[in-house]
């Protein structure tokens, strides 16, 4: 494999996933060692959280670097990003608290406008079609309308975040809360382009899901609970689904360092030096 | 080190051609968008059915022929247009786009024959066919995955690939105001473009395409860049006016350009 010379720019969606994944699978041996470390250090409570994060902020960091041809090892890596170990932690706990918040804002928010909607609705069509009629379409205009918000704005939040642990693994000074505001700048005109980059990520982790998580827990249904068999199959089953995570983290970090390098490009150039 | 696979076409007429495969990902995006957008189709028409039912339910005969009878013919019907939609819609697209669907449009990706051809109706015939094989299990997915030309069974059977379209770099077009055209003259004579290599140009004219999607920090600090290294290239010591970098990059593009048609010109005398 000759170094191209020309760097490679923005990428359509697909290519961002097919990019992350020969990624992950020319270099399958490093990302998956540096994925059962970042699993394991989840059972240790606080410390192992803050390690989790920080590795997988360095798995996006070497897909990065590999797009622009400044190649890592990941003790390399690992040396530049140690010492955020704790703005990784910090990082986890602000997004999981705004995701909180958000959770609660947006039900609120769907409901209240749901409810005027449905109001609207039927208000209007009353008249018209009658009250049986009116009042079943008010219902379902207002839960429709409430729902979708809900998504659309869930969807929507989580676009603009997803790669806030990108950022304070690659660019040196940014904090746990600059990490957040890039992640928000960066994929500002993205969101749609995301919504296919993590469609087409998923699609291609289904075969690992299915066999690792979704199969074993619809055989696990048949078995009577507290069993000896039941306890067995479900220690079997927990240990399973750890290996398909174990499997397709790297894959997700690879291609979140792909899609901040596609993003860096169309939002400031990266890829335009001479 | 290449993120696409490549591959290599001998034409019949002995051109050789080169291409990037779709890749997995640009697959999964196609698949998810035509299933999409065939699922909301079937969907559309299931409905249509469902309401003709109810209505004929409702009557007991319309125009001298019993309802019982209507509702068969009715549901013979549907069931036809249901399956003709579910195998006819790549196969009309590929064909009639020559390899394109929606979905492959919008990963801008497209099916050729083993030779470099175009699509034909035989060989979307065949994929289309071959679909619902693909996807039990998986199987089409660990086909593309594994291969070293990424077909799944439908594509070794039509002796088809699924290659990239490229990415149309011509695209967008490039504004250049009177001021920089005005320039661009001046350049012609002041500046030495030789050691302005074909690429720094084609990166400027990426520039000027893609400013108007760059952040206002980043375009300042990229522009900026551009010029400063194209001045220093060319050896230019001072702008003949005072300018933007913006406006002199816009000169150059159109300067160059204009140098380059001249060239050609040249070869045809």
């Amino acid at each position: 494999m000759a170094p191209s010379t020309s760097p490679l720019g923005p990428l359509n969606p697909g290519n961002v996933v097919s990019a992350g994944l020969r990624l992950y699978r020319d270099r399958f041996k490093t990302y998956f060692a540096l994925s059962i470390k970042a699993i394991l250090w989840l059972f240790v409570p606080i410390y192992g959280w803050a390690k989790y994060f920080m590795l997988t902020g360095v798995m996006a960091r070497l897909a990065f670097r590999e797009l622009i041809n400044q190649p890592e090892t990941p003790e390399q890596a690992r040396l530049q990003v140690a010492p955020k170990l704790w703005s990784f932690f910090g990082l986890g706990l602000l997004i999981l608290l705004i995701f909180f918040g958000l959770y609660f804002g947006l039900i609120l928010v769907a409901v209240m406008v749901g409810i005027i909607v449905g109001l609207l609705a039927a208000g209007l069509s009353i008249p018209l079609v009658g009250s049986d009629i009116g009042s079943a379409l008010g219902v379902v205009m207002g839960s429709v309308i409430g729902l979708a918000l809900f998504f659309i704005g869930l969807i929507w939040i989580v676009s603009r975040l997803l790669i806030a642990e990108v950022p304070l693994a690659i660019e040196p000074q940014v904090t746990a809360t600059e990490g957040i505001s890039r992640s928000w700048e960066l994929t500002k005109l993205s969101v749609i382009r995301i919504q296919f980059v993590v469609l087409a990520a998923f699609l291609i982790t289904l075969p690992i899901i299915l066999t690792t998580n979704t199969i074993p827990q619809l055989a696990i249904e048949g078995y009577t609970n507290n069993t000896p068999a039941y306890w067995t199959l479900n220690g079997l089953g927990f240990l399973l689904s750890l290996i398909g995570n174990v499997l397709t983290l790297p894959f997700w970090q690879a291609v979140k360092g792909v899609l901040y390098y596609d993003l860096r490009s169309r939002r400031e150039g990266l890829d335009l030096k001479i | 080190m290449s993120l696409f696979n490549t591959i290599k076409i001998r034409t019949p007429e002995s051109v050789e051609l080169e291409f990037s495969l779709a890749g997995i990902g640009s697959r999964a995006v196609a698949l998810a968008v035509d299933y999409a957008l065939l699922g909301l189709m079937l969907l559309g028409l299931l409905l249509i059915w469902i309401f003709l039912m109810v209505q004929l339910e409702e009557a007991s005969t319309i125009a001298f022929v019993s309802s019982d009878n209507l509702q068969l013919w009715v549901m013979a019907i549907f069931s036809v247009l249901m399956f003709g939609l579910y195998v006819g819609y790549f196969i009309g697209f590929e064909t009639y786009w020559h390899g394109q669907s929606p979905g492959k449009r919008y990963a801008r990706i497209r099916v050729i024959r083993d030779d470099g051809q175009p699509e034909r109706l035989l060989q979307a015939t065949l994929r289309s066919l071959l679909r619902p094989v693909d996807d039990i299990l998986f199987v089409g997915f660990f086909f593309i995955l594994l291969g070293s030309r990424e077909k799944r069974i439908g594509d070794w059977l039509a002796g088809t690939l699924v290659v990239q379209i490229d990415p149309g770099k011509a695209g967008r077009e490039i504004k250049t105001s009177d001021r920089a055209r005005a320039i661009g003259l001046d350049l012609l004579n002041l500046m030495n473009f030789d050691p302005i290599s074909p690429d720094d140009f084609a990166t400027v004219r990426t520039y000027l395409q893609r400013r108007p999607t760059l952040t206002s920090k980043a375009h300042e600090e990229v522009s900026l860049h551009l010029a400063r290294r194209l001045k220093e290239k060319a050896g230019l010591e001072s702008l003949p006016v005072e300018m933007t970098a913006d406006t002199f990059l816009e000169a150059v593009y159109w300067a160059y350009q204009r140098k380059g048609e001249e060239r050609e010109d040249g070869v045809v005398e």
